[in-house]
């Protein structure tokens, strides 16, 4: 199953969940229509048996009335609407407001807690490896299970939360197994479900609640009343309000519990699923066997304190809560087995005090998962040339198969990659001011008079402690080797994202006019660019909503621009990027022609392809994997992949939400 | 008969409307004060920094400065004053007296540090001394980054305010406890001046 099939299993499974959930809703219709008539009966028997005369007629007793239904049914769904439209406006926040509302602890980036900084390790090198943005890392501080979660609605606004018992009770094998999980779910689509779930729920549980508050408020009323007279009807009316509050209470906990078994029912499976991708992407299934037998062996194993967890309990690794028949997950023995058949049943002990963090040191950490010595490390890094041709040959299937996957190699290249960053670079991208500083540098021309002018421009426009910062710095960007820059930049996205919205505004600024201060685009600046504006736009701008491109022809429009970039940059050639585009159009839309509308010239026209890319991101995912395919068969058109390509090809995935991992992309 | 249920069912759907409206408006509270809370985290990891580093600035002023006892003194005091106010301050971002303490505290510890710099004029050997200028170059470093994240907090400070002041959001912020937050403004002359920078 690749990343597109599991995205449409994750839509199908999402189909089944709102029908089931209609079938709930439908069923509590009934119920309260139900109650409410008996409601009416009763009362009508009561009028009709005391002395005081009603004026109303009485209604002879059948089954059906239609306004009482209509009224008693538009109610219910208010309610249940009401909840539902509530959850899902505060959880569109994303990731952040579930994480928030767990009582998550947003991780500092600069920290000097080894187990944290152990932990954003293990994260930013799973994220760079697999090509999503660096995400946001929350600690659950008062949790001492061994838990963790990933919420949010799209790759690239993913939030990971972690219990501090994990932080406490496992090695980095352990927790990169338990990160392995939480990113399979990010990419196969269970975030957005489990979202969806959230909210749903809500709506049920709103009618319980409502139905607690009627019983609170008359139970008060009819205390007052009781005192001050007693008056027969009035009694009576009290309590008939009451019984109405205890008949919404309990229908509403008849819908809570059969949500429960839905989400039960659809969140167990996709666990399996999640835990044989973790082994998969590791090949260490101790990882993740790891983690499971020290939340057997731990005496809290991996519950939660908080109360807002059982809204979220599908969110999490692993059983937030006991309890069989509502377990959103399947029993820990039975997880083991599936990874390790031969699992006796015998969990270790776990006791809360730390284990030792013999790994605790960064640069022995690095060394450790890509077996370079101490020294190699630390040693400056080797500039290449940009222009070098690697020799790696490009297999188009494994490319589209391995989209939203991750395999060993894709973690060590991560891993070697930020071992070539020297480590104060690596600190600078900690915190949002050393991060608009990382970015500013990275866009500074090798030329001598351009950068006179890009400072200058800054000088004006930045704060002139922008400017000191850049200069103490600028000799180790300078050396920094072409392959590690954009993955610095990927470091630096969650510290930026950290910037408030009018920070945001001035950094883009200063962004643009660094970019053309040469009045020319190069592929480098678009990219760095695209990376890092399109994620930021979408944070602070979140009001902009999906455009659908109107027809076919925009589409193939927006995707021939694009190409043509592709083309461009990956042929010498210009002829032969005319054939590349030719070609992989072709497999696009068979009757497109190269014509007056291409790019004639042999510069990239990046505006158009920035456009085309945005167009393309608002498309369905069926035309996103073509396009990807489009894209794949220019890049193996010629049969040499140069740098360049890749780095473009894994920007256009990370911009369709195709998240694409590392890959080699200077020979050793 | 038929009007009692009217009336109750009227009730429920307006009963629940408001209750939702009600956890709306606090949820909205929360985020945004979440949020500057966050904004005063990133502060005090940089605060934090600096603390660190004044007792060594301290310690290589002392070899050179043996008769100005008195200001290295000062300089340490202020110090420890400005550390266990922020303390308080990290626990705590959103109660305005904790914050005011914060500033205040602040700004005689960088009086008292401008007194040490100024009266390091005087000693060229202490400034050119090679530690020194590494301590000095570090402080300054994570000053330019306490500004950057004292204008973050400062922009979050202001949403919330700005919210909280709204309608309706104001008529409910009493009785949740939200209060208003206090704003940290410094005259910083240093951020002012252009740079002749060139590299």
């Amino acid at each position: 199953m690749d990343f597109f099939e599991h995205q449409r299993t994750a839509k199908t499974n999402t189909l089944w969940l709102s029908i089931l959930f209609a079938g709930a809703v439908t069923l509590i219709v009934l119920l309260v229509y139900g109650v409410v008539l008996c409601v009416a009966a009763y009362q009508q028997q009561l009028s009709a048996a005391g002395g005081v005369a009603r004026s109303a007629p009485a209604l002879d007793f059948s089954w059906w009335h239609t306004e009482l239904f209509l009224t008693s049914a538009a109610a219910t769904l208010f309610v249940i609407f009401l909840g539902t439209a509530c959850k899902r406006w505060s959880l569109s926040g994303g990731g952040t407001a579930v994480a928030e509302s767990l009582g998550g602890r947003q991780l500092n980036r600069s920290t000097t807690d080894p187990a944290e900084s152990r932990l954003l390790n293990v994260v930013d090198e799973m994220a760079i490896a697999s090509g999503i943005p660096c995400p946001l890392v929350y600690l659950l501080d008062d949790e001492n299970g061994i838990n963790a979660f990933a919420a949010g609605d799209r790759p690239d606004n993913a939030v990971i939360g972690v219990t501090k018992g994990c932080l406490d009770a496992l090695d980095r094998d352990e927790l990169q197994g338990v990160m392995a999980h939480e990113f399979s779910h990010i990419f196969n689509g269970d975030m957005k479900l489990n979202l969806r779930m959230m909210g749903l729920l809500h709506g049920i549980l709103l009618i319980s609640i409502s139905g607690t508050i009627i019983m609170r408020s008359v139970s008060l009323r009819a205390g007052h009343r009781y005192r001050r007279r007693s008056n027969n009807n009035d009694a009576k009316g009290a309590i008939f309000i009451l019984c109405l509050g205890l008949a919404l209470f309990l229908i509403g906990s008849v819908g809570v519990f059969f949500a429960r078994l839905i989400k039960a029912a659809v969140s167990r499976q996709r666990e399996f699923l999640a835990d044989a991708a973790a082994v998969q992407f590791t090949r260490n299934p101790d990882g993740i066997a790891g983690a499971l037998k020290k939340i057997g062996g731990l005496v809290r194993g991996a519950q939660l304190h908080s109360p807002k967890a059982e809204e979220a309990s599908h969110l999490f690794f692993g059983n937030a809560f006991k309890g069989q028949w509502f377990a959103t997950h399947p029993p820990l023995i039975e997880r083991i087995r599936r990874i390790e058949p031969r699992f006796e049943g015998k969990f270790p002990r776990v006791t809360h005090s730390k284990t030792s963090h013999s790994d605790s040191s960064l640069v022995s950490q690095l060394a450790a998962g890509n077996q370079l010595s101490a020294s190699e490390v630390t040693a400056e890094a080797v500039p290449s040339t940009p222009d070098q041709t690697a020799k790696v040959r490009f297999d188009m299937e494994a490319t589209i198969e391995r989209v939203g996957t991750l395999l060993p190699e894709n973690l060590q290249q991560a891993q070697q990659v930020q071992s070539q960053i020297p480590q104060t670079l690596r600190t600078l991208t900690q915190d949002p001011f050393g991060a608009c500083v990382t970015v500013y540098s990275l866009l500074l021309d090798r030329n001598a008079d351009i950068r006179k002018r890009q400072i200058a421009s800054l000088a004006k426009h930045a704060q002139g402690a922008v400017l000191r910062e850049m200069k103490r710095h600028w000799s180790a960007f300078r050396q920094l080797s072409g392959g590690t820059k954009l993955p610095l930049v990927e470091l630096a996205m969650p510290a930026l994202k950290q910037l408030t919205g009018e920070q945001y505004q001035g950094f883009q600024k200063n962004l643009n006019r660094l970019i053309s201060a040469d009045n020319d685009i190069q592929l480098f600046e678009f990219l760095l660019r695209r990376t890092v504006l399109s994620h930021l736009k979408k944070l602070h701008d979140a009001t902009r909503r999906k455009q659908r491109p109107e027809s076919a022809t925009q589409v193939h429009a927006a995707a021939a621009d694009l190409i043509s970039a592709l083309a461009i940059a990956g042929h010498a050639d210009h002829q032969q990027a005319l054939t590349a585009m030719q070609q992989s159009m072709h497999s696009l839309s068979p009757s497109w022609n190269v014509n007056s509308q291409t790019n004639p010239s042999a510069q990239i026209d990046f505006v158009a392809a920035d456009r085309g890319l945005t167009l393309l991101s608002d498309t369905t995912l069926n035309i996103k994997q073509r396009v990807l395919r489009a894209c794949a068969v220019c890049i193996e058109h010629d049969g040499q992949t140069t740098p360049d390509e890749l780095l473009l090809l894994r920007v256009i995935g990370d911009a369709l939400g195709l998240p694409m991992p590392l890959q080699k992309t200077y020979s050793p | 008969m038929n009007l009692l249920i009217w009336i109750v069912v009227a009730a429920a759907v307006i009963g629940v409307f408001l209750i939702v409206l009600l956890i709306n408006i606090y949820n909205r509270l929360v985020q945004l004060r979440n949020r500057f809370e966050n904004s005063y985290s990133q502060i005090d990891v940089q605060l934090k920094r600096r603390y660190d580093l004044i007792p060594n600035l301290v310690e290589t002023a002392k070899a050179y400065l043996k008769h100005e006892r008195e200001t290295l003194e000062a300089v340490i005091a202020a110090r420890n004053q400005a550390v266990s106010a922020n303390n308080k301050a990290a626990e705590s971002p959103s109660d305005p007296a904790a914050i005011q303490a914060m500033i205040g505290a602040e700004s005689a510890l960088g009086g008292s540090i401008g007194r040490l710099f100024a009266l390091m004029e005087n000693y060229p050997d202490l400034k050119g001394n090679e530690n020194m200028l590494s301590v000095q170059e570090e402080l300054s470093s994570t000053e330019n980054r306490i500004g950057f994240a004292r204008q973050a907090y400062n922009d979050s400070v202001m949403s919330y305010n700005a919210r909280r002041e709204s309608f309706p959001d104001i008529l409910l912020a009493g009785i949740y406890g939200f209060q208003e937050a206090v704003y940290w403004l410094i005259e910083d002359a240093t951020e002012r001046e252009t740079p002749q920078v060139d590299f």
